[in-house]
């Protein structure tokens, strides 16, 4: 009985046991001829070196590198590539693929792969994984070459991946910094991703979250194509100020909350293009050049709790207009100007999403010398007043101030009312209680 | 001097009674994004235009979205209708190119329809490939667009 029972805990143990580690092994050169010659499972350390690729791998192994541990691929299409499953690479420097196709890394039909602090750079794809699942690439450095966008590989591209992990990853120079083609379930969080066409791109792909990502100084930052079911939130998204630069396009997809965002300095924060049941909310649209394009149709997307700071053009509705209130609460617009008597919060008439300046603007550029101008401010009001004028849109719940902003100040200020009066009061005793002593000496 | 002139006044009227050729435009990464999808095209070899009778040419960077925005226009407006052969970027007309297709092959928008100027290309590309069948022009006709995978 009780060999039984031993006997059924070693085969549970065995079950759960994901990698049972191996020999450590050394490596100085020959790293391809170390890897063939390993066991899997083995840990193998690669001591500082360039070691010629490509590498293939194609049992579970932990590459564990020192710093200045370099594989180089000598122009080959694959410096790296895993086509065996549990495979761990670790501070690895990757480099030189070849010029328009491969990559540094490809992993193949693999799972449980994790890539950590691994730099590759002079690739042309970063990392390409191709039918994955459970994929971990974290903490890495991806730096493509120095030349036209259109001629770079992505920095790390998703195909047919499920269960994606893509944390704290440094990307930059590539086209697109994180391609989901046909993927499933990918997180992307804390990655920063700098001069790519598309910081991220999602093409045919569902569910997953993106969060807590920068996205700077890309041409867009989130490109959304025929994919559903996304959190985006908390992202930072700024200075995507190309010719037809967006902040993020969702375009013919659904089911996609974006909230919490800060979209900042962008030609247009954000375009709508057939997105439906998506929810825009909690999100800072400020400084813009357009906060908000919708185009075609949005079916139940729904635009609220947003703020709307300091954009030249607060948003611009060429299709079927859609929801800036979910019926309780609408947006904070700073070009809201009207008043809230009953003090609820929410302004007494709707904000109608008009602007005869947003359509000088796009008759003739050069009229922003006038924005925020007192002319401007006249002309709004006086817009405001006609009723009949059409409006592209409407809030029937504008907030009249930002709330938590509204919260802090008021707490602020009573913190520094009550500062300066004990302040003040502590000096009154001070000053009479030198004169009386003053007083009292001079007797 | 009197040649000079007549010379002159058959060079304005032919100048004038020019025909319009529609010319394919190149493309320039930068600043071309597809009509229908938004997309920049960066793919070059898998653009396609279509130059209107008053001399706008729109751009697409798949031959599915050129597709997609047939349907929707009214076709006296368009007088040339362009795709590339993928091998080269030669510009072909639409009517005049052969074409491969298999739901796998990669393309912009991954309509899996690929353009060729001749047969002898397209099955190279198919050979390549290991997969894909040869259509026509009439073929492609009848084809019913979306996205397989």
């Amino acid at each position: 009985m009780r060999s039984l029972f031993f006997l059924i805990i070693s085969i549970v143990i065995l079950l759960f046991t994901e990698t049972v580690y191996g020999e450590k092994i050394e490596v100085h050169k020959q790293l391809q001829q170390a890897i063939d010659e390993a066991h899997a499972g083995d840990v193998l350390i690669v001591k500082k070196g360039i070691y010629k690729g490509p590498i293939i791998i194609r049992k579970p192994l932990h590459l564990v590198a020192e710093p200045g541990a370099v594989v180089d691929g000598g122009g080959s299409e694959y410096v790296v590539t895993i086509r065996a499953p549990r495979v761990h690479v670790e501070g690895l420097t990757v480099r030189n693929s070849a010029y328009g196709k491969g990559a540094g890394v490809l992993i193949q039909e693999s799972s449980h792969v994790t890539l950590k602090h691994v730099r590759i750079e002079q690739v042309h794809y970063g990392v390409y994984v191709e039918k994955g699942t459970h994929i971990n690439l974290l903490n890495n450095a991806i730096r493509g070459r120095d030349i036209h966008f259109a001629q770079r590989g992505n920095g790390i591209h998703l195909l047919k991946t499920s269960h994606a992990v893509v944390r704290e990853n440094h990307i930059s120079r590539v086209q697109d910094g994180i391609y989901l083609d046909w993927a499933k379930q990918t997180v992307m969080e804390k990655n920063k991703v700098t001069d790519a066409r598309y910081a991220l791109h999602f093409m045919y792909s569902e569910g997953g979250a993106a969060k807590e990502n920068v996205l700077k100084e890309n041409i867009n930052g989130i490109m959304m194509m025929m994919s559903k079911q996304f959190n985006i939130g908390h992202n930072t998204i700024v200075r995507q100020l190309d010719y037809r630069g967006y902040g993020a396009l969702i375009y013919d997809s659904e089911y996609v909350v974006m909230h919490n965002n800060t979209l900042l300095y962008n030609s247009t924060a954000l375009s709508l293009q057939n997105a439906r049941h998506c929810h825009i909310k909690d999100n800072e649209f400020i400084g813009n050049y357009r906060a908000l394009h919708s185009l075609y149709e949005n079916p139940d997307t729904i635009v609220f709790k947003n703020k709307f700071l300091g954009n030249m053009e607060d948003a611009l509705i060429q299709g079927t207009p859609i929801a800036f209130d979910d019926g309780h609460r609408g947006n904070y617009w700073d070009t809201y100007r009207f008043y809230d008597f009953n003090d609820d919060g929410i302004g007494d008439t709707p904000h109608r999403i008009r602007s005869m300046y947003s359509r000088l603007l796009r008759k003739w550029p050069s009229v922003q010398f006038y924005f925020q101008s007192p002319a401007l401010a006249l002309l709004d009001t006086t817009e405001s007043f006609f009723t009949h004028a059409q409006a592209q849109g409407e809030d029937h719940f504008p907030t009249m101030k930002i709330d938590q902003d509204k919260k802090e100040t008021k707490e602020r200020s009573w913190k520094l009312l009550l500062f300066g009066s004990v302040l003040f009061i502590s000096s009154l005793f001070m000053i009479r209680y030198g004169r009386r002593m003053t007083y009292e000496k001079n007797c | 001097m009197k040649k000079i002139a007549s010379l002159f006044f058959v060079c304005f009227l032919t100048a004038c009674g020019g025909t319009k050729t529609y010319e394919p435009e190149e493309i320039n990464p930068d600043i071309d994004v597809c009509v229908i999808c938004n997309m920049s095209i960066t793919a070059e070899p898998y653009a396609t235009e279509i130059v209107l009778k008053d001399g706008t040419v729109h751009k697409f960077d798949d031959i599915g979205c050129m597709i997609e925005w047939m349907n929707e226009q009214n076709d006296e407006d368009m007088a040339k209708k362009y795709v590339r052969d993928v091998t080269n970027g030669k510009w072909i007309e639409l009517e005049q190119a052969v074409y491969v297709y298999n739901p796998n092959y990669w393309t912009p928008m991954n309509y899996g329809v690929v353009s060729f100027a001749n047969e002898k290309h397209a099955k190279e590309y198919m050979e390549q490939e290991g997969k894909g069948e040869l259509w026509t022009y009439e073929q492609l006709k009848k084809h019913r667009w979306g996205f397989e995978r």
